[in-house]
């Protein structure tokens, strides 16, 4: 027995090491120097470059290649050949160069392209796409990621899986131990059945946590899951102390058709779970669906919930579906609703729902609702009507809305326009044993300029604003808004004045209730888009006297610094309320620091903050 | 956990650093092939005291005449830089082309000698104006020594 099981086990590690060493396609690359970024999953490669696939090797100066699209080009003096031209190869033939070779995929297709008076290409046609249109990313531009990598070979194959040897791995731009041996990119999960090891992580939330994947590409059965084990107690953490995380979602086929689907969520940590199965088919003249949720909590009662529908096709003018709701507590609902297609521009929906709870809470609900939208040349029309009667107490609630918007009146060769807008909103609801009515119509009309010209190079861009609204139960009221800005652009000066006012006015009986507010901003401002930006700005409030002043400012200095600056100043108490100054650098697109002074904290600061 | 935190990188320098034991300093991937690092399109570029001051078109759009700004890093020794700008046109273009062809014509060239025998250079800049090009897509190429290391498209339109 014991000779069987060791014949089973050195049979096992024969049949993985064939597997490992099985001739699987890849693109073996060689050079003076590569570069990936792990972030826009892009390589460079700079300097006796060489590329074999199969039985093909191209040799050229400088390689260019999107991971994700296993796509790229070599440039240079580019030599492709096969190994039988190779051994053929004699001193009389002369070998062919290309300036520039594009490939695509596993293995490759190729194009070879010369580019002289005239660019002429030759090879596989369906590469002119990626031809016309590969884009380049500079090292400079792969060398800003977070993580990146340079090296001296590498494999890829066709799952984006990347194998390399003499590997420097920069983090931050700083570099870290050089390795021999390193998979830089993990790449797609291959299409078969497996289990692979993610990753190790630490985290706030899960503590230290360890992460599989496990696929299933069998028969009947097509899934992807993930698997996490996780640990807390250890780092002291709150709350549950350790478990597992299943997750995952699958599908059943026969005859390589799916029959039903179903989504898990497993929590042992939280003692939790979730399971929905799915089954749906779609026919020429209608389509079915079915759908059971299940799930459950310690301690808690586990719930059920079935979803089913059906939805006629082919009718031209009604599209009517059915659906229906269950739970094992006898709840239930079902909907026919149906849209209406009369006319592209106008659509209708009717539906009618039935919802009985007979749990602890009962209820028997018949709900009828309508919407419509109508959509022409010069107005967009909206109205929504909803009737729910409650049959078991007998009441009834009744909301109908409607809301008309023309389209944005122009002016002035477009340079003033005007939206108007109006709604009428009525509702019925049970108030004790009556009913009580509300009935709210409104009208709101806005007028905006683009700018109109004054003399002296003056911009005026006045906007103005008009809301007034009907109340049956409450006060009317109508509100105004005027705004005008008065600005002037000279170079990389400009300035601006601006002034606001919003009046409210309310209809109280008998009486108008008006109150108003106003004020008024003084900006100028000096930017080169480039080096330096400076905005000084004066607060005027309600009496238009002058509140505060702010101050803030931007210079770029060399190394990439910059200086900021912002002041706020409060005149009533005539003393400084911020004053906040500090350089900043930003490494890598990661890391922002900033070293100053600040009023508000009364020191010196240094703050690293991530974008 | 600040503990774990703390030396988990070192842990895992230390793995790493006996993974990367018996990697020769000479083999190590080492950038030295001229690169391209950047390429320009400006509406003005001046030599000021050897620095290139730039003036940018406005909505990033190019229009005719514009000047290029090519800048290549990792340089040794003198040279012949070459950039040639080519006008083209798919078979959607034109009837006459077959399908799939690709027509096109170098229609401007600039070269540039440069540098001294033995020296390197840490970068080089190199600019020009061109003229004559109307509206249009033009792809542009990068040549080192009549050896392609770079191409790309610019986009030249109505000014």
């Amino acid at each position: 027995m014991e000779k069987f099981i060791k014949f089973l086990y050195l049979n096992l590690v024969l049949v993985l090491l064939a597997l490992s060493l099985g001739a699987e396609e890849s693109l073996r690359f060689k050079g003076d120097y590569f570069l990936y970024s792990d972030e826009l999953n892009y390589l460079y490669g700079g300097g006796n470059i060489i590329l074999k696939a199969g039985d093909w090797q191209v040799k050229g100066n400088v390689l260019y290649m999107d991971v994700k699209q296993l796509s790229g080009v070599i440039y240079g003096d580019v030599r492709i050949f096969t190994r039988t031209e190779m051994q053929k190869k004699t001193k009389e033939k002369e070998e062919k160069k290309y300036d520039a070779i594009f490939f695509k995929g596993v293995p490759p297709k190729w194009l070879m392209v010369y580019y002289r008076e005239k660019i002429v290409t030759k090879g596989d046609p369906s590469l002119n796409p990626l031809f016309m249109s590969f884009s380049k990313k500079t090292p400079e531009t792969l060398k800003n990621s977070a993580l990146y990598f340079e090296f001296r070979e590498f494999r890829i194959n066709k799952n984006q899986k990347i194998k390399a040897k003499i590997v420097i791995p920069y983090m931050m731009g700083l570099p870290t131990v050089p390795l021999k041996r390193f998979t830089v990119n993990r790449g797609e999960w291959a299409e078969k059945t497996m289990l692979a090891f993610k990753n190790i992580n630490y985290s706030g939330l899960d503590g230290l946590s360890l992460s599989f994947f496990f696929r299933m590409r069998e028969k009947f059965i097509k899934g992807d899951y993930d698997l996490k084990l996780y640990e807390r107690e250890f780092f002291k953490m709150d709350g549950i102390k350790r478990g597992v995380l299943f997750s995952g979602k699958s599908s059943i086929l026969i005859n390589k058709k799916e029959i039903f689907n179903y989504s898990a969520l497993l929590n042992s940590g939280e003692e939790s779970f979730s399971l929905r199965l799915n089954h749906y088919k779609d026919f020429n003249y209608f389509r079915y669906s079915f759908s059971q949720n299940i799930s459950g909590r310690q301690h808690k009662p586990t719930f059920f919930e079935f979803f089913s529908d059906i939805t006629i096709k082919k009718l031209k003018v009604i599209v009517p579906l059915f659906h229906f709701t269950h739970d094992l507590k006898k709840s239930y609902s079902y909907r026919i609703s149906t849209p209406l297609n009369l006319w592209t521009k106008l659509n209708l929906n009717v539906s009618w729902q039935r919802k009985i709870l007979k749990g602890n809470y009962r209820s028997d609900t018949s709900d009828f609702s309508t919407s419509l939208s109508f959509n022409s040349r010069l107005f967009l029309l909206s109205s929504n009507y909803n009737f729910s009667r409650n049959l078991l107490e007998a009441y009834v609630r009744k909301n109908f809305s409607v809301n008309l918007n023309l389209k944005p009146l122009h002016f002035l060769e477009n340079n003033i326009a005007i939206d108007i807008s109006s709604f009428y909103m009525f509702s019925e609801l049970p108030y004790g044993d009556q009913t009580q009515k509300r009935i709210s119509p409104g009208v709101n009309v806005t007028a905006h300029s683009f700018g109109i010209s004054m003399p002296l190079g003056f911009e005026l861009v006045p906007v103005f604003t008009f809301n007034h609204l009907w109340d049956n139960l409450q006060e009317n009221f109508t509100d105004f808004n005027y705004s005008l800005s008065l600005q002037k652009k000279i170079g990389k000066f400009s300035g601006a004045l601006a002034y606001s006012l919003a009046s409210r006015y309310r209809a109280k009986n008998f009486w108008i209730e008006g109150n108003s507010r106003q004020n008024m901003n003084l900006s100028f401002e000096l930017k080169d888009k480039e080096d330096y930006s400076l905005l000084l700005r004066f607060y005027f409030n309600d009496k238009l006297a002058l509140e505060n002043i702010s101050f803030s400012g931007k210079l770029n200095l060399p190394f990439d610094l910059t200086l900021s600056s912002f002041l706020l100043y409060y005149n009533k108490e005539q003393k400084f309320q911020t004053v906040e100054v500090f350089i900043e650098k930003i490494f890598k697109n990661k890391i922002r620091i900033q070293g100053g002074y600040s009023l508000a904290l009364k020191r010196f600061f240094i703050k690293f903050l991530t974008m | 956990m600040v503990i774990f935190v703390l030396t988990f990188p070192i842990l895992t320098s230390v793995f790493l650093s006996t993974a990367g034991c018996g990697v020769k300093v000479e083999y190590l991937p080492q950038i030295s092939y001229p690169y391209v690092a950047k390429m320009e399109f400006l509406k003005e570029v001046k030599n000021v005291n050897g620095k290139a001051k730039k003036k940018k078109f406005k909505d990033d759009r190019i229009y005719s005449p514009f000047y290029f700004l090519l800048k290549i890093k990792e340089i040794e020794n003198s040279g012949i830089i070459t950039i040639r700008f080519y006008e083209t046109k798919t078979n959607k273009d034109t009837k006459t082309a077959k399908k799939d062809e690709l027509l096109s014509k170098c229609v401007t060239e600039k070269s540039f000698q440069f540098g001294k025998p033995g020296k390197y250079y840490e970068y080089v800049i190199f600019f020009d104006q061109v003229e004559d090009l109307a509206t249009g897509r033009y792809r542009y190429t990068v040549f080192y020594n009549d050896t392609l290391i770079y191409e790309d498209y610019v986009e030249i339109k109505e000014p």
